[in-house]
């Protein structure tokens, strides 16, 4: 084994966290809370600096924002390989159980658990109308599961590189299509109005563009400069663009939202209780059951951690794009962003220390 | 260091290709972090010196150095439509960073 590998594999056979892991996403929770407080300090003595972005819109879409929220989302789209999908025959149980998690279970449990707390638990603590509205920030991110960070987690996890290309793949096409329904019926019973046509327009803005121009500028550019240039150069010098944006994004959403926080500071705490609960829930169930099949660890981790973990970017493009910067549904979709990686690090813990409750990796033979 | 072809994936690439390449393609998080997920092409690298060679049942294995250890690595081919890819068995991400 190299000395890169062997380094980054400790005596538990796990990797290292720091391995896979820089400062800045080690610590996103700290940079999206200064994010927050930067923001609330722009917006309460700076107001003109928002007011003068608030400007820039067309058809009613601000400008900065799209900018901001396609900063975001392009790099991700950009490095989404669609001919994995050609893998999807491997591994079927695990994909039949991601599948049914992420789509038929998780977006449905986040609704339940979130009206739970927020509408009748904390109802003495949060005006309904706000409450509707951070479930309705909920419900986005419960119907967005992670689509890039999960090869982190499945990093961590000592999960089946193929296995997880695939399960990646499959979970972005299903995306495609699902997102949009899924949001509008969970919406709509839960009595938020959001006309078909601003869902639409929310869609085919932060999934439809991105995507389509992320897929032409990969064709183009493996075409022109191969592939080894397009992952090595190319999306070396991309990757930064997803951060930088949310962490702008973050600040000029805070800039508006400053008075929401500062008249309710516990708001934070009460939207996070839902959102940790549904995370351990949709991983306990995923891996449960993948246990129950027999499935390989190297399969099961990497599937219960797509489906607990969120694509919070886009959660976060939609929630503005339907509801607005200074929206209750915004605020809760931030939240999501708080809690993502450490909660994602505490469920690694417990994928690699209960490895050895599941059968090892089949490494089927060759044949010929 | 063994590599093997699963028969369907040398009978696909017999008189498409003489050479595959297995490399390690980097995936970037949407918080930030990276993953190298082992991958296999058809054809030759960019750069093939760089890479150490292999002969395995007539075809060209071009496998990326941080590839090497003492791994046994299987290279299928998948697919349906008539549109197959390869994948590789056995490889384990890597951290992306370099």
């Amino acid at each position: 084994m190299s000395e890169s590998r062997s380094a980054a594999v400790r005596a538990d056979d796990a990797p290292d966290i720091r391995e896979g892991m820089g400062l800045f996403e080690r610590y996103l929770s700290v940079w999206v809370a200064l994010a927050i407080v930067a923001g609330i300090a722009l917006g309460q003595f700076a107001p003109g600096v928002p007011e003068t972005l608030s400007r820039f819109e067309y058809a009613q879409v601000s400008i900065p924002v799209a900018i901001l929220i396609w900063a975001m989302i392009f790099p991700m789209m950009v490095q989404i390989d669609f001919s994995s999908i050609l893998g999807v025959g491997r591994q079927p149980k695990g994909l039949v159980i991601t599948t049914t998690v992420n789509w038929l279970i998780k977006p449905f449990t986040m609704f339940a658990i979130a009206w739970f707390f927020l509408m009748v638990v904390f109802a003495p603590l949060i005006p309904e109308e706000l409450a509707r509205e951070y479930l309705a920030g909920a419900i986005l991110l419960g119907a967005a599961p992670c689509t890039a960070m999960v090869f982190v987690w499945s990093y961590l996890t000592r999960g089946d590189a193929a296995y997880t290309l695939v399960q990646v793949s499959v979970n972005d096409i299903i995306m495609l299509f699902a997102f949009a329904p899924i949001v509008v019926f969970l919406l709509g019973i839960s009595d938020i109005a959001v006309p078909w046509d601003t869902v639409a327009l929310s869609v085919f803005l932060y999934i439809v563009i991105p995507l389509g121009a992320g897929y032409l500028t990969r064709i183009m550019l493996i075409k022109r400069r191969g592939i080894e240039w397009f992952d090595n150069v190319f999306m070396k010098r991309l990757a930064p663009v997803t951060p930088i944006g949310l962490i702008l994004t973050l600040i000029l959403l805070f800039a508006f939202q400053g008075e929401v926080i500062l008249n309710n500071p516990l708001h934070i705490v009460l939207i996070a209780i839902p959102l940790i609960i549904q995370t351990f829930l949709i991983f306990f169930i995923a891996y449960g059951w993948a246990k129950a099949w027999r499935v390989p660890h190297n399969v099961a981790a990497p599937g219960a951690m797509i489906g607990a973990s969120n694509f919070f970017e886009l959660a976060v493009a939609a929630a503005i794009a339907l509801f607005g910067l200074q929206s209750g549904a915004a605020l809760a979709t931030v939240v999501g962003v708080l809690v993502e990686v450490p909660l994602m690090l505490a469920l690694v813990r417990i994928a690699n220390r209960t490895r050895n409750h599941f059968p090892a990796a089949q490494t089927a033979p060759a044949g010929g | 260091m063994v590599i093997r072809f699963s028969p369907e994936a040398r009978q696909w690439l017999q008189g498409r290709h003489a050479a595959v390449t297995v490399r390690v393609s980097t995936r970037h998080g949407c918080c930030g972090g990276a993953a190298g997920v082992p991958v296999v092409e058809p054809g030759l690298p960019e750069k093939p010196s760089a890479y150490r060679q292999l002969g395995v049942d007539g075809i060209t294995v071009y496998l990326a150095p941080e590839l090497e250890s003492n791994d046994a690595y299987t290279i299928r081919v998948e697919g349906f439509l008539g549109l197959k890819r390869l994948f590789v068995d056995g490889a384990t991400l890597s951290s992306g960073k370099e």
